[in-house]
């Protein structure tokens, strides 16, 4: 294959570092690493163009104050053949000397070494045929994939794992999954709450984008992510007290909030939260918006909506409902009164069908409306529901438990294009409503002032909902009814309030980057901003409005807590429950019998209990890069307290290698190792390295440890033992380290470092073999230490 | 002025210009069997497992393959096609190409790697042990099978060149 890209020399390392600051471009040192991947196409596209640095003067190998200097582009030969290195250094003579083969030892550099790529080979698929973590996806394969080289010590975070970012909120699943394996629901409960006050809300009605993100589908089904969250969204309002806490300090500034819906009450916690006085406004006369007045309560239980209520009222957020909120106000009003104002006043206009004889059909809110606050009776006995969302879902069934006999849901495309999310089209049809598809309505039929049916005509629609639906008017029928129900969509209904407001052509209000409306100190989250959507959505908008709002009244009283690591790679480790690489069934939870779900009593009468949520976590494969740290110089360079210099900085070894997107290094764009420092060897120290693997060469380390241990009269003084193809980084062994000063090595103490070096050792379905060897390796290196006579 | 890429190959002097004759991203085992018509020079994995296209780069065993043109800039190259019958590695493969158990060369696809490889060792240590021999040809795979015949050709070579007194 002929690969035409630009590759240039560079004159100098400020040269090289400019050319490779630019993206797409990479820098080419001894090319054996990156040709391969060239080659085998293994990121989809090559680089645009690379930049030589093998004929800068980077090549030496010298004696620099008793220590050694190598520059980046040091041929492994050379430093396995140099008398310089073998003399003080001979750990890494000896690393140097296991790459691969002869010929690619005169080629390779000790830059490029340290610099590869990960090795894992569902990473290095030709093709880029798997998408895993490391490459940006959302799924590592090797984790339940063939994995007999890869990591026994645990996974590390690369980005973001699936289910967060499928997350509108971008909700930490795998985090709180992490504290319950430990037991700890309360900080479970705590991380949760940081950034979702409604989790018993969502809980029980998100759509869960989260699931179609969680790794674990393909395996044997996601982890009950909604299941749990209902748990710790329970435990929160259970322990109200304790959650929902008064601010400490008052700022001393106000916000109106427009609007009790989820987009209201979550930017209520948030800002109150912050110490501002905060009162929510809404002209129904109890808090919960679609939350109390369209979802039905057997989804969602009027007290889960009444018991957040009262927990914002214990935090001193004030409610002004029903007749307590004045119908003429403005949003200019509210904001005379107030600091800063945010509107959520959701989407509550249903749209018209636009059909003839609509003024003899019901609307579907306004039908969800009436049932929840117990005034809508038995709609009639065939009732047809015009629509194919969720609200439809919910008006169907709710006509189904008021007692219609027969409900039909006619939707003008074809079933699978249906909008409502799966879960509640199976309650439909589980509850005996039929879905009458392409069918476009066209008019109600009346007779004598009575509505009779639905004439409908055949329609024809594209492979998606963005196309337009051909309507056949040659092709009608009548389906009869007594009662048409139109739940077709909904649109902000911004009344008084959005004059002053610039909104869209869909009446949804503008809103910049930080949700600031068009009027100063105005902000907008939710259904008012974003058109109709879920509620997540809208708790994820209201709490990036809270937060510009409250940057807006020129920070809030709450103590910042710092930054939680923000996924951005490196070293965080991801541990798991290893029962959760065996196959298990996903907790479902289970609703009452048909025949007695009632319009006011929840469906699905119990959640988790505290071990069936235990099980669920357990299942979590805290998704991480489970690929190996391959190189052979970087265990024994973290053994020796190297130094990487860059042409930036001066980095311990032990910090230069990291988890990085397409990267195993901490390097930034355009930073290039210049050189290697290893400071002097310490008097009498014993170095060695000893490398497993199927081929005496060619092949990487399926494990290898670095030793550097310094006896004093038999005793150890200091001991480096550092673990290469354990886990994604190479790993030092500080508890065998610590346990080694201050003894003898013998058999005893060598075994006992072994087992300390590996005790948190985590392998993976087919890799236990890798922690006996390991075991062995650490156990065999520190006794040959203490059989060496020099030292002793 | 154009943009050239000189180098010698087996003593001869190559000049090639850049963005015409050769790209600068082409591989270099390309350029030599390609453009220069060493087709002694063979091409397998192309990552750099097989030792099939290992030439001597300024008298070191390299993979071409593994290179592209433009880093031999300025570079003494040698290949098979460098050395005769009677080239005392060369030799000492022929002369155990009788099949059968033992042979060091069969198809001889990859014998071209291994002489190279011998020639970068020898030069550098002209009395191997056997075990110095097994590390040096282990980046090379001969599909055939003739490692213990390869192992004792490069024997033999260092024999003859030692008796000789002369080098490759």
């Amino acid at each position: 294959m002929t690969d035409r890209m630009h590759v240039w020399s560079a004159g100098s390392v400020a040269e090289a570092s400019d050319g490779a600051s630019v993206e797409g471009v990479r820098v080419l040192a001894g090319g054996t690493d990156i040709l391969g991947t060239i080659h085998d196409y293994i990121h989809g596209s090559r680089p645009s163009a690379l930049v030589s640095i093998k004929g800068l003067d980077l090549g030496h190998i010298r004696e620099e104050g008793g220590g050694l200097a190598i520059g980046a582009v040091a041929k492994l030969c050379d430093i396995a053949d140099s008398p310089l290195v073998r003399a003080g250094w001979g750990l890494l003579a000896d690393a140097a000397k296991s790459v691969a083969s002869p010929q690619i030892r005169h080629m390779a550099t000790i830059g490029g070494n340290i610099c590869q790529e990960p090795r894992c080979w569902y990473y290095r698929y030709p093709e880029n045929r798997f998408d895993c973590l490391r490459k940006g996806g959302s799924v590592c394969p090797a984790f339940v994939g063939n994995n007999v080289y890869h990591s026994i010590l645990g996974a590390c975070r690369v980005g973001e794992t699936g289910c967060r970012s499928s997350c509108p909120n971008t909700t930490d699943v795998a985090g709180h999954m992490e504290l319950l394996r430990q037991g700890d629901v309360e900080g479970a409960a705590r991380l949760l709450f940081s950034v979702n006050p409604l989790a018993a809300v969502t809980g029980r009605v998100c759509p869960s984008t989260c699931v179609s993100g969680c790794a674990r589908a393909e395996f044997d089904g996601a982890v009950g992510i909604r299941e749990v969250e209902r748990f710790l969204g329970d435990y929160m309002l259970e322990r109200a007290d304790a959650f929902y806490r008064a601010p400490e300090r008052e700022s001393g500034r106000s916000v109106a909030v427009i609007g009790a819906g989820p987009a209201g009450l979550t930017a209520a916690f948030f800002l109150r939260a912050e110490g501002f006085a905060v009162t929510v406004f809404d002209l129904h006369g109890e808090a919960g918006g679609m939350l109390r007045y369209s979802i039905p309560a057997y989804r969602l239980p009027r007290g889960t909506v009444a018991r957040i209520q009262a927990a914002l009222e214990g935090m001193g957020v004030a409610f002004a409902l029903g007749e307590g909120c004045d119908p003429g106000a403005t949003a200019e009003s509210y904001r005379r009164r107030f600091d800063a104002v945010f509107v959520g006043s959701g989407a509550q206009r249903p749209l018209a069908a636009g059909i003839e004889g609509e003024g003899h059909c019901l609307s579907g809110l306004d039908f969800l409306y009436r049932a929840s606050v117990g005034e809508q009776g038995k709609p009639g006995d065939s009732v047809l529901v015009i629509g194919g969302g969720d609200v439809a879902m919910d008006v169907a069934v709710t006509a189904k438990r008021l007692g219609a006999k027969d409900v039909t849901v006619v939707y003008r495309r074809p079933r699978a294009l249906m909008p409502a999310h799966e879960e509640e089209l199976a309650l439909a049809l589980e509850e005996g409503v039929r879905i009458a598809d392409s069918l476009a309505p066209v008019g109600a039929v009346v007779e004598r002032g009575r509505l009779v049916g639905l004439d409908v005509a055949a329609s024809r629609s594209g492979a998606g909902r963005d196309t337009k639906t051909e309507i056949d008017l040659g092709c009608r029928s009548t389906l009869a009814a007594d009662c048409v129900i139109v739940a077709i969509g909904q649109t902000a209904d911004l009344g008084l309030y959005g004059d002053a407001l610039d909104t869209d052509g869909r009446k949804r209000l503008v809103t910049d980057g930080s949700l600031a409306c068009s009027l100063g100190g105005v902000f907008a989250g939710g259904d008012a901003a974003l058109g109709p959507a879920t509620v997540i959505e809208a708790i994820a908008q209201a709490r990036r409005a809270a937060a510009s709002i409250t940057a807006y009244l020129g920070g809030g009283a709450a103590a910042r807590a710092p930054a939680p690591d923000g996924g951005e790679g490196g070293d965080r480790p991801c541990a798991f429950d290893p029962s959760a690489l065996e196959n298990s069934d996903a907790a479902v939870l289970r609703p009452i019998p048909p025949e007695e779900r009632t319009l006011c009593g929840e469906d699905v009468a119990e959640g988790l209990d505290g071990d069936a949520v235990l099980r669920e976590a357990a299942r979590c494969f805290n998704c991480g890069c489970v690929a190996v740290s391959a190189s052979d110089l970087a265990p024994a360079l973290v053994a020796l307290g190297a130094t990487v210099r860059t042409n930036r900085r001066e980095l311990p070894a032990a910090r230069f290698f990291r988890t990085g997107l397409k990267s195993a290094t901490a390097l930034g764009a355009g930073e290039i190792v210049t050189e290697i420092f290893v400071p002097a060897p310490l008097e009498g120290a014993y170095m060695e390295y000893r490398k497993f693997r199927p081929r005496k060469a060619i092949d990487f380390p399926v494990l290898s440890v670095a030793v550097n241990i310094v006896r004093d009269g038999g005793i150890v003084k200091d001991a480096k033992i550092v673990l290469g193809a354990v886990r994604p980084t190479p790993f030092e062994a500080t508890e065998a380290q610590d346990y080694l000063i201050g003894r003898p090595i013998d058999d005893e103490t060598a075994r006992a470092a072994a087992g300390l070096a590996l005790r948190d050792a985590a392998p993976l379905a087919e890799n236990a073999y890798k922690v006996s060897v390991a075991r062995a390796l650490v156990r065999r290196a520190v006794l040959a230490a203490g059989q060496d006579g020099g030292a002793a | 002025m154009d943009e050239r890429l000189s180098f010698t190959v087996n003593g001869q002097g190559v000049s090639l210009v850049l963005g015409k004759d050769v790209e600068a991203s082409d591989r270099l085992s390309s350029v030599l069997r390609d453009r220069l018509g060493l087709t002694g020079v063979r091409v397998a994995c192309e990552q750099g497992a097989c030792g099939a296209c290992t030439v001597l780069l300024d008298g070191r065993s390299v993979l071409s393959c593994m290179m592209f043109a433009a880093d031999a800039q300025g570079c003494d190259i040698t290949t098979i096609e460098a050395y005769g019958r009677d080239d005392p590695v060369a030799a000492s493969f022929i002369e155990m190409a009788e099949p059968g158990y033992g042979t060091a060369m069969q198809c001889g696809f990859c014998t071209p790697g291994f002489v190279m490889e011998a020639h970068g060792l020898l030069r550098e240590n002209p009395d191997p042990t056997r075990e110095e021999i097994r590390d040096a040809v282990s980046g090379h795979i001969c599909r055939c099978g003739c490692y213990h015949g390869i192992i004792r050709a490069v024997e033999n070579a260092a024999a003859r060149m030692g008796e000789g007194g002369a080098g490759a």
